[in-house]
């Protein structure tokens, strides 16, 4: 049992944690797929950037060489006017020259000994430094000019030409690029090779003035894999465009880019820092690839920033996730424990109700009790336990019952319910007078009242040989006085439980043989319908008078009935209790009636032996119970002389046997001071001789020995009966 | 009502002969007064003739019981009918005596 608890206990802390671990699974997953698709669409966006930087460049570098072409071409008819002055053709040349600021210089280099005067080698070159043009003549030993690519190509082709980037050390002095072509004189001979030198480096500021990314940057090489174009070594340190260079120059996929004109894009990783680097080649001449180099912390660096913010939340929510499982785990856990705690409760509750059940009378205590008087009681309780109590039990001859109501209800009410009966029999079973029952009550319940729990009560006590009813009332309702459709006519009083010196009075009535008495508490007349009404005691008046019976029984269950039916099923809000009882006293058919008068004097006793010995002969009574019978009613009556009667005082004390061929009755009455022998206690037959009191023992011979002992106060006189069914033994 | 007693060496023999009821008791109380304090001697009854005892009597076998006690003597009851003994058995008296 335990392991299977410690099981289940163990399911449910990890039905939280699988929770966690299912959220967590879920998160993880999202980032994935979303750092997935947001790289793509980086990645995508990078390579139509690339594209367009790549397109934007070589369209800026072929319109900057178009330009630089179109300055050559457009003046070479100037330059050819002027072959025929050899010191003119440099202020042609610089003319030329003036109109592109990009261009660094401009040439023509003639054809070895176009001029006889000029000697052998002869080229007149402008250079432009600014706004200055400086013009010089710069063939010589050390610089012969047809070895140079731009002489011999254009020479060669016989057009115009794109020569590779050189650094020229005689005309412009920095890396330039040359375009060049023949200068045919008006014979339509050649004359020579005019050229003009593109600033590279200007070129290079130009195409790298703005890029895609803050360090990304341009290279342009030429077919071969000559750089042209790079950054300057204040931008990026000289060994990475190189590691690039090499890269691009290593690769088939460069290649074939330079080949089929697509860009293409080739991922590295120089010196831990990792990037990616895109190529085209540049349409038409010259026959250049242009490639520019983002690395991947700048293309990427917005997304891990994004990423790191998003897991950022994430832990957050996953904090918050798990902060909320304990706390409904805790919940749940309170939860259990109180549905827990409600259970046992309930169970306590229905234990409660089977000990305050078991305090009502039993079904044969409560039902026809005796052949004179019928009874019938029966506790609803609205919850568990209730507040409500009957009782009703027989002593000498006396039925004493009782009817009553805690306020409030659940278990502090049912605790003062349980205290009430038990003292209303404590109390009953030596005190007959309903009032002094109710005073002995009152006190006990004012006695260490904290909670001011009060008690509505009814007590009665029926004398059945008379019929004759005493009752006390403390606040409780009416009953009613079946076979007359009437309120038994009842002093409020107070409730007990209030006031510890309150005097309740005793009221009386005689009931008819057959009469009977309804009683209830307010949970019969403060049932409500579906609607909310109450039944009211006037309906109740109205059921009990109609319902046509006397007998207890079908009296409750009657009415038991008709409150069900008129609630509905509406829940019982209060408890409901009722008691019935039906006075039928036994038609006794006299079979003798024998009187004997005595004077207070215990010498007169004597008397008594002869007197019952008489009787006990007409009867037919055996010797041993007539002894007993004798000792009985001798005891009864020293008792009355000697309480009734104060010393001195003179009276009768007068003796009647009667019977009805079954039972032998003496009713034994005098005018004396009220005086209830049933009242005095017994003696106590376990205790030593030396503990013995020396009262006591006439009255318990008298219980011992009689079937049954009833005192009555009936007209100003004691009447004390004791009766013995002599025809059994 | 008849008492008698007779002091022997030891004991008391008492002899109690017809009814004693509440009438008889208070003259039986004087008769059997010196058994109140029996000096130690025992006390035994012979109830043979004893016809009824009310509640009177017994309490005058008690105070002869509780004098006994007192000198550490005991009180026996002896022959007793039906009757008498079931009035004993009723008070609890038959515990207290010696009954034989």
């Amino acid at each position: 049992m335990n392991k299977l608890k410690k099981y289940i206990l163990s399911l449910r802390k990890l039905k939280g944690l699988l929770i966690f671990i299912v959220a967590v699974l879920m998160l993880v997953l999202i980032a994935e797929v979303r750092n997935r698709y947001t790289r793509n669409i980086v990645e995508e966006n990078l390579e139509k950037h690339a594209e367009m930087e790549l397109t934007l460049k070589a369209i800026l570098i072929k319109s900057t060489l178009r330009s630089a072409e179109d300055v050559l071409n457009n003046h070479i008819w100037h330059i050819r006017e002027n072959l025929s002055h050899p010191d003119s053709v440099s202020s042609a040349v610089a003319r030329m020259i003036s109109l592109g600021h990009n261009l660094r210089g401009g040439t023509v280099a003639f054809v070895p000994n176009y001029y006889p005067s000029k000697g052998e080698l002869f080229e007149p070159y402008v250079q432009q430094t600014g706004d200055s043009l400086v013009s010089m003549q710069i063939a010589g030993k050390n610089h012969d000019y047809t070895q140079l690519d731009f002489y011999k190509e254009a020479i060669a082709l016989d057009d115009a030409v794109w020569v590779d980037p050189y650094v020229d050390n005689e005309g412009a002095q920095e890396f330039v690029t040359s375009y060049s072509r023949p200068v045919r004189d008006g014979s339509g001979a050649l004359a020579g090779v005019a050229g003009i030198d593109l600033s590279l480096e200007w070129l290079s500021d130009t195409l790298n003035s703005r890029h895609i990314y803050p360090s990304s940057f341009l290279l342009v090489l030429t077919e071969g894999g000559e750089p042209i174009i790079r950054p300057s070594e204040e931008q990026v340190s000289r060994e990475i465009p190189d590691e690039i260079i090499r890269l691009i120059n290593d690769s088939t996929v460069a290649r074939q880019a330079s080949t089929t004109g697509r860009s293409m894009a080739l991922d590295f990783d120089i010196k831990g820092r990792e990037g990616c680097v895109y190529y085209s080649n540049m349409r038409g001449e010259p026959h250049w690839q242009v490639a520019v180099v983002c690395y991947d912390d700048e293309v990427y660096g917005p997304l891990l920033r994004l990423r790191f913010r998003l897991t950022l939340l994430s832990l957050l929510a996953l904090a918050i996730l798990l902060f909320m499982i304990d706390r409904f785990a805790r919940n749940e856990k309170k939860l259990k424990r109180k549905t827990l705690e409600q259970e046992r409760t309930r169970g306590e509750l229905r234990i409660a109700n089977n000990i305050q059940q078991a305090l009502l009378p039993t079904t044969e205590e409560s039902q026809a009790i005796i052949e004179d008087v019928c009874v019938e009681g029966r506790l609803i309780p609205a919850k568990e336990v209730g507040g409500d109590l009957y009782n009703a039990f027989v002593r000498d001859e006396k039925l004493f019952f009782c009817i009553g109501d805690v306020s409030g209800k659940g278990i502090p009410s049912a605790l003062i319910m349980a205290i009430t009966q038990a003292l209303f029999r404590n109390v009953a079973s030596h005190e007959s007078n309903p009032a002094q029952i109710m005073k002995q009550l009152n006190e006990m319940a004012c006695r260490n009242n904290k909670g001011n729990i009060f008690v509505t009560l009814f007590i009665g006590v029926l004398d059945l040989p008379t019929g004759h009813l005493r009752y006390c009332n403390a606040g409780h309702e009416k009953p009613i006085l079946v076979d007359q459709h009437s309120l038994l006519e009842v002093n409020p009083n107070l409730p007990i439980g209030l006031f510890e010196d309150f005097s309740y009075e005793m009221q009386s009535i005689t009931l008819k043989p057959g009469s009977a008495l309804f009683l209830y508490t307010d949970g019969l007349t403060e049932a409500r319908n579906a609607k909310g009404k109450l039944l009211g005691r006037e309906r109740v008046l109205q059921w009990v008078s109609e319902c046509g019976t006397t007998d207890p029984k079908q009296l409750l269950e009657t009415v038991i009935e008709e409150v069900k039916q008129f609630s509905e099923n509406t829940e019982q809000s209060d408890d409901l209790t009722l008691l019935a009882l039906r006075y039928t006293p036994s038609q006794e058919q006299e079979v003798l009636s024998e009187e004997l008068i005595l004077h207070n004097d215990v010498k007169e006793v004597e008397a008594l032996g002869p007197f019952i010995k008489q009787i006990a002969e007409k009867l037919g009574v055996e010797k041993s119970l007539t002894s007993k019978l004798r000792l009985a009613v001798e005891e009864a009556v020293v008792n009355v002389m000697e309480y009734a009667y104060p010393s001195g005082k003179t009276g009768e004390v007068n003796i009647r046997a009667t019977s009805n061929g079954q039972k032998l009755k003496f009713i034994i009455s005098d005018s004396g001071t009220p005086f209830n022998p049933t009242e005095v206690s017994a003696a106590d037959t376990t205790l030593s001789a030396e503990e013995r009191p020396v009262g006591g023992l006439g009255i318990l011979l008298v219980r011992e020995l009689m079937d049954s002992i009833n005192y009555e106060r009936i007209d100003g006189k004691n009447v004390l009966t004791l009766s013995k069914n002599y025809k059994t033994k | 009502m008849k008492t008698n007693i007779e002091k022997l060496e030891d004991k008391y023999l008492v002899t109690l002969e017809g009814e004693l009821d509440t009438a008889a008791a208070a003259e039986v109380e004087k008769a059997l007064q010196p058994l109140y304090t029996s000096n130690g001697l025992d006390v035994i009854i012979d109830c043979e003739n004893l016809e009824y005892i009310a509640s009177s009597g017994l309490r005058i076998l008690i105070s002869i019981l509780k004098g006994a006690k007192a000198g550490g003597s005991k009180v026996v009851l002896k022959n007793m009918n039906e009757d008498i003994k079931s009035v004993f058995k009723l008070t609890g008296f038959i515990n207290i005596f010696e009954v034989e």
